[in-house]
């Protein structure tokens, strides 16, 4: 037996297994990748659509949102065991979100290329964002419905993730304005302005309903880092630049504004990395005698 | 009928012989264990002990791993027996979130545990007859050993009483710390030992109704409180 084959041989029979949380590690950057995209791309067709300050400016936000969403659906493709069996993914509409999350791919890609050959922004358009926004939604339910992960399967995971999201959107499509040549709209700023604030409120709604759930010690300390890093980078900074943009006016507001935005979106791709990679603990389990006597006790 | 649990953890010495005989009826692949030994520190110094408990799939009554698959490839029988079909399974491992136990495993590497060679037993993927090679880049999970459950069909021999048709982990166990029976007869062994005892599933707070019991021991030290 080779020196290879002993270690393979003694980590295979040696199933001591430890009741502190263990981490998921399954869904990495790829399956993160995919909430980026879906998220991003839906705040991009939702502003774009929206606000655009032109038709030239939809298709490029609209074209590059959908893009990112299909980069975001490739990524998870490739994280699939057995992706030959994708279409599978549609036999569950009556209960999984994963399911449902697939059946707005149809409307959202197939409206969305069309809109970008319309004369106008029309119904092509609304009903593209109006899918991605069902996209977001189903997202942050998959998420949600992870009752084995406390910092996913939390409530107040559905509000962030679609905030989020839309911020991200809104940011990125701000910022593209700079590239056209164009002007971000007001209302494209407004929106941008009150995602972030949004954003900011459901994270502390989360936060505090990850403590008050006593999540696992090691998920709200990764989440604790990331937020040193990103709240003000992320949230506050954006927030400065983009009313120095409207104050400033003219090509430096266009610039500041369009950094915010892009800020924003790297605040918001940071967040779902760190959630999906780094804070997916499972709950601690107990076969403490004393506290089970408890429970049943407490039953009885 | 819901077919399910009692481990005894009076009796239980911790000397992982189920966790072996499940590897051994199954043939999982290296890494894989369908019945893992948990332990967990109780108390403090100078206090402080370790105590232990096999674990494994609890069967829930409301699986949270049911109703997230996206192709159905994880259901639940009418038994309670919840079951993956490889066949159908994507390897999303959205299942494995959704299980607060941490009892679903994807099989990476689906080969031997020796590198020139793959043993007879596990060709014929063990007792149970498992395709592994089949199974790569899919979740599995315990299946409480329902190869053996279906020999019971049609014959006299009863589930959680005769060796044959009862789960590898609760025959070969030497102290009989775990009965395998029906949860939906009151009088069945389990059902009695459950109500006696005061029998308690793990992480009930998750709030999956799981069909694996625990029965405390009926000695409680300081440092476990």
């Amino acid at each position: 037996m080779t020196r290879s084959t002993t270690q393979a041989v003694a980590t295979a029979v040696t199933p001591g297994w430890t009741a502190a949380p263990g981490q998921y590690t399954r869904w990495d950057w790829r399956a993160a990748a995919n909430f980026v995209g879906g998220g991003t791309g839906a705040g991009m067709l939702l502003a774009a659509t929206l606000f655009a300050p032109s038709t030239a400016s939809y298709r490029v936000q609209a074209g590059l949102g959908l893009a990112i969403v299909a980069i975001g659906l490739l990524c998870i493709m490739a994280k699939l065991g057995r992706p030959a069996r994708a279409l599978n993914i549609f036999r569950h509409a009556k209960g999984s979100w994963m399911t449902r999350e697939g059946f707005a791919m149809p409307t959202l890609f197939g409206c969305g290329a069309l809109s970008l050959w319309q004369p106008a922004i029309g119904a092509m358009a609304v009903i593209a964002t109006l899918s991605a926004l069902v996209f977001l939604y189903c997202q942050a339910r998959i998420l949600n419905d992870a009752k084995g992960i406390p910092a996913w399967s939390i409530a107040e995971i559905v509000p962030l993730i679609v905030v989020t999201g839309l911020a991200e959107g809104a940011g990125l499509a701000v910022a593209t304005t700079a590239f056209v040549p164009d002007v971000p709209t007001a209302g494209g700023i407004v929106l941008l302005v009150a995602a972030l604030v949004l954003r900011h409120v459901a994270w502390r709604r989360y936060r505090a309903a990850l403590v008050r759930a006593d999540a696992p010690a090691a998920a709200l300390a990764a989440l604790a880092a990331h937020a040193r890093r990103w709240l003000p980078a992320g949230d506050g900074l954006p927030l400065l630049l983009a009313f120095a943009g409207v104050l400033l006016g003219g090509t430096a507001g266009v610039v500041a504004v369009a950094a915010g935005g892009v800020l924003a979106a790297l605040g918001g791709w940071a967040f779902k990395v760190t959630l999906l990679t780094r804070a997916g603990h499972y709950r601690p389990k107990s076969v403490s005698l004393a506290a089970g006597l408890a429970r049943a006790r407490a039953r009885s | 009928m819901r077919w399910g649990m009692t481990i005894d953890l009076q009796r239980c010495t911790g000397c992982y012989g189920c966790v072996i005989a499940c590897k051994q009826e199954h043939s999982t692949p290296s890494g894989i264990h369908f019945r893992r030994m948990l332990f967990e520190e109780v108390g403090e110094y100078p206090t402080a002990r370790r105590i232990h408990a096999p674990v494994q799939c609890n069967h829930c009554a409301e699986p949270p791993c049911v109703p997230v698959c996206p192709t159905r490839a994880t259901y639940q029988r009418d038994d309670g027996l919840v079951l993956v079909d490889s066949g159908q399974c994507i390897g999303c491992g959205y299942c494995m979130t959704a299980c607060p136990y941490e009892h679903r495993h994807y099989v990476d590497y689906a080969a031997g545990h020796f590198d020139d060679c793959v043993t007879p037993h596990e060709a014929r993927g063990g007792e149970a007859g498992h395709d592994w090679v089949a199974k790569q880049d899919t979740v599995v999970k315990c299946t409480f050993c329902e190869h053996r459950l279906a020999r019971a069909k049609g014959t006299a021999l009863v589930p959680g009483v005769d060796r044959e048709v009862t789960p590898a982990c609760v025959n070969t166990c030497p102290s009989e710390a775990m009965v395998f029976g029906d949860l939906d007869d009151p009088d069945s062994h389990v059902s009695r030992l459950i109500r006696e005892r005061n029998g308690f599933p793990l992480l009930p707070e998750a709030g999956t109704k799981p069909s694996v019991f625990y029965l405390p021991a009926d000695v409680m030290l300081d440092a476990d409180t």
